[in-house]
């Protein structure tokens, strides 16, 4: 059975004194005014420069419109979206940037990875090495690709000569007519400019692990292998990570050299997605399904970055 | 002693009060001279911008009512920069234009109509005809004036014709094919033609073989009366076999030129490597300095069981629909199109000027130039190709190359590919409306 309810009396009446609070609003513009305006020119930037054209790709998304035929846009709700879909160009141009993407950044960071480690290591003249070694990354994609690009042409280009000479070949090779040897062609250039990118982040994430850790590896008897596998990837990973993510989306996105160098050849092997929306904006015109695909290109995007940065940290917390 | 240094002091103070007033004085009441008028140009071009900006100085300084700044637009990104700048309100008072742009800039409703300025100003007669027909290309209005009206001609180089033992160009497409199998030593390097596959006017060269075996359409366009395009008959397919033989079968052509763009097919030809080639008019230049004007020949392209047939184009100054100074730009062009500015912005690229009056001009006598002009002349066989259409951009950079490149590359028969351009250009057609 329960209790009966007995209200609590205090012994000593309690002395409540309400202290009306009065409106600061010197205090109050300072706490909440104040910043807002601080931030107010970036904000207005930011919405001006990011969000206005997201906004506007995104309403572009949804008409037909098609300014060199002289006519209006015409609402078309989600049918530039179906249409993407059923559209065989966006597929191949998809695959096409997929191989791109997977071919140009793997050696990229091969490369890159092998070249920090090596400038990470003490030598004479490393500061020369390491500054000469990252001019290729202060190349143009549109310059690299000429340069590239002639070096590899078919008919009078430096490395058909150098394998005549050195008779690897009986006549020159045309690079640019076969599709395994045209993506071997871009990839070797993109490798050529992307590698420094990596060497540049990594090495700065392998000059910030503190000598302690390889010396107490050395103790414990560790292999050179044993020291890279067990202290140096694991305090790179993280640099590893965000570079190949930022490459990945550069290079996903990157249309100058490729341009350069094939024009989508040949026979539209190395059509890309940017390279299709180029085309599909601004030489056929159309507008609005060119934003359908950039906005589907973005949010393949948007989830790969998502997915692949959510993987890394289910990684990490297993190990 | 007092009072001297004084008046000294006076006079130097007269002296500069005058010395002061003096320039005010002499100038002329501002009311007396309007500001001048202040146009932008837009050169979109990649050769000639030195001359242009010579013009434009020129002409500010004779002309001080109207002051025109030269922007110059990288060829390479000028449909989005156009597009954006006329979208935006940003695009400039007037522009150097390509005949390839002319039907989209003019059909997003850009471009101002000429009509009333050519007739009121009399500037139709100074002009090559075959200019003011790419002036209207776009539903029959003129949108440009034209500065420089280019053939599509065949260039040979002379000492290789000398070599093999051949004596003049090849004037039909059985003796094309001769010559370059004659042109043609592989272990040399050497071939007699390149079959460009590639971006940059590949379609003017395998085009010219279908329609020199199958004949155009109505005025000369290539679409019948029922609006059908005529490339896809027998006859046509026959002379796209013809053309894609010699790089499939007689081997005349680098391997590489599958997919050879128009800047590699003169990269190869200036080495020495390339017998003969197909190019536009401003290519003069750039050819006879690379193997020397001796050596370098001209002349028409070869002909056909159906006749022979000439692509054309040009360039020339269009107007800003949006502009507040049409007048003054109309003043600035009716300047760059007087006959010696004409001929001399022309001279230095080797290219043919559209003043009738220049015609006359010595340097235009020079041998290279006589089928060039021939051609621009003989009106009846020039091809009113489809750049007309709003949208032949991406058919001419995109949709052909990736079509002859797989037929070059054996993916794709030409038959097929005569019927997938003859869909691509009907569908053009019906889109434009």
């Amino acid at each position: 059975m329960l209790a009966p309810f007995t209200p609590f009396t205090p012994a000593v009446p309690l002395a409540v004194t309400v202290d009306t609070p009065r409106w600061n609003w010197r205090r109050s513009w300072r706490r909440t005014g104040l910043p807002w305006l601080y931030v107010s020119p970036v904000a207005i930037l930011v919405a001006t420069g990011v969000l206005y054209p997201l906004v506007y790709v995104l309403f572009l998304a949804t008409v037909d419109y098609s300014p060199y035929l002289g006519k209006a846009a015409v609402d078309v709700g989600m049918r530039n979206y179906l249409r993407v879909l059923d559209d065989p160009g966006f597929w191949s141009a998809l695959w096409a940037s997929i191989i791109w993407v997977l071919g140009s950044v793997v050696p990229q960071f091969m490369l890159g990875l092998a070249m920090a480690l090596v400038l990470n290591e003490k030598f004479r003249g490393r500061g020369f090495v390491r500054t000469v070694i990252l001019a290729p990354w202060a190349v143009s994609g549109v310059v690299t690709g000429f340069i590239w690009l002639w070096l590899f042409d078919g008919t009078i280009g430096v490395i058909n000569d150098l394998l005549l000479r050195a008779t690897v070949i009986d006549e020159p090779v045309a690079w640019g007519i076969n599709s395994l040897t045209t993506w071997l062609m871009v990839f070797v250039a993109n490798a050529w400019r992307g590698a420094p990118f990596f060497a540049i982040v990594i090495l700065a994430a392998l000059q910030s692990i503190d000598a302690s850790l390889y010396e107490a590896a050395d103790v414990d008897g560790a292999t050179r292998w044993q020291k890279f596998r067990f202290v140096t990837l694991p305090l790179i990973l993280n640099a590893i990570v965000i570079s190949t993510l930022l490459r990945a989306l550069w290079t996903f996105n990157f249309i100058d050299l490729l341009w350069m160098m094939t024009r989508g050849g040949p026979a539209g092997t190395t059509t890309t997605l940017p390279i299709y929306i180029f085309d599909v904006i601004y030489q056929r015109g159309e507008f609005g399904y060119g934003a359908a695909l950039s906005v589907v290109l973005c949010a393949m995007l948007i989830v790969f970055s998502a997915a692949y940065w959510q993987l890394n940290r289910l990684t990490r917390t297993k190990s | 002693m007092a009072s001297n240094q004084l008046t000294d002091r006076r006079r130097v103070l007269r002296g500069l009060a005058v010395a002061a007033t003096l320039p005010t004085i002499l100038a002329r009441p501002a009311w007396s001279q309007a500001n001048p008028v202040k146009i932008s140009f837009g050169w979109p071009f990649a050769n000639g911008t030195q001359g242009i900006e010579e013009l434009a100085k020129r002409f500010s300084e004779e002309k001080r009512t109207i002051q025109v700044e030269v922007q110059v637009i990288p060829q390479a990104q000028v449909l989005p920069r156009l597009t954006t700048a006329f979208t935006g309100g940003q695009a400039p008072d007037c522009l150097g234009m390509s005949d390839a742009w002319l039907a989209q800039f003019a059909g997003g409703g850009w471009l101002s109509d000429l009509e009333d300025l050519i007739s009121a100003s009399g500037i139709e007669k100074e002009l090559v005809p075959a200019s003011m027909q790419l002036a209207r290309l776009y539903k029959g209005r003129a949108y440009y004036a034209g500065f420089v009206v280019e053939p599509y001609a065949v260039y040979y180089n002379k000492k290789h014709y000398a070599e093999a033992g051949i004596s003049q160009a090849p004037r039909d497409v059985d003796e094309f094919r001769n010559t370059a199998i004659k042109l043609t030593n592989r272990a040399r390097n050497r071939y007699g033609y390149y079959a460009m596959g590639g971006s940059g006017w590949q379609f003017q060269q395998w085009s010219t073989w279908m329609v020199n075996h199958g004949g155009l359409g109505v005025a000369n366009t290539m679409y019948d009366a029922q609006g059908k395009c005529v490339l896809a008959s027998a006859k046509h397919i026959e002379g796209l076999e013809k053309w894609v033989a010699l790089y499939q079968v007689d081997k005349v052509s680098p391997p590489a030129s599958a997919t050879g763009t128009f800047q590699d097919q003169t990269n190869a030809f200036n080495a020495g490597q390339i017998g003969t080639v197909m190019g536009w008019g401003q290519y003069l230049s750039t050819l006879a300095n690379g193997i020397g004007e001796e050596n370098l020949g001209t002349a028409l392209p070869p002909m056909g069981p159906a006749g022979q047939f000439f692509f054309y184009g040009g360039n020339g100054f269009a107007i800003n629909k949006n502009t507040a100074h049409r007048e003054a730009c109309w003043e600035f062009i009716r300047f760059m199109l007087r006959a010696d500015n004409n001929a001399r912005w022309n001279q230095t690229g080797g290219a043919i000027p559209t003043a009738r009056q220049a015609w006359s001009a010595d340097w235009l006598k020079a041998p290279k130039y006589v089928a060039p002009m021939e051609m621009i002349n003989r009106a009846n066989a020039l091809i009113n190709n489809p750049r007309y259409l709003p949208g032949y951009g991406s058919f001419q950079t995109q949709f052909a190359p990736e079509q002859i490149q797989r037929t070059l590359l054996g993916r794709q028969t030409a038959a097929e590919h005569a019927k997938a351009v003859a869909n691509a250009l009907d569908e053009l057609r019906a889109k434009a409306g």
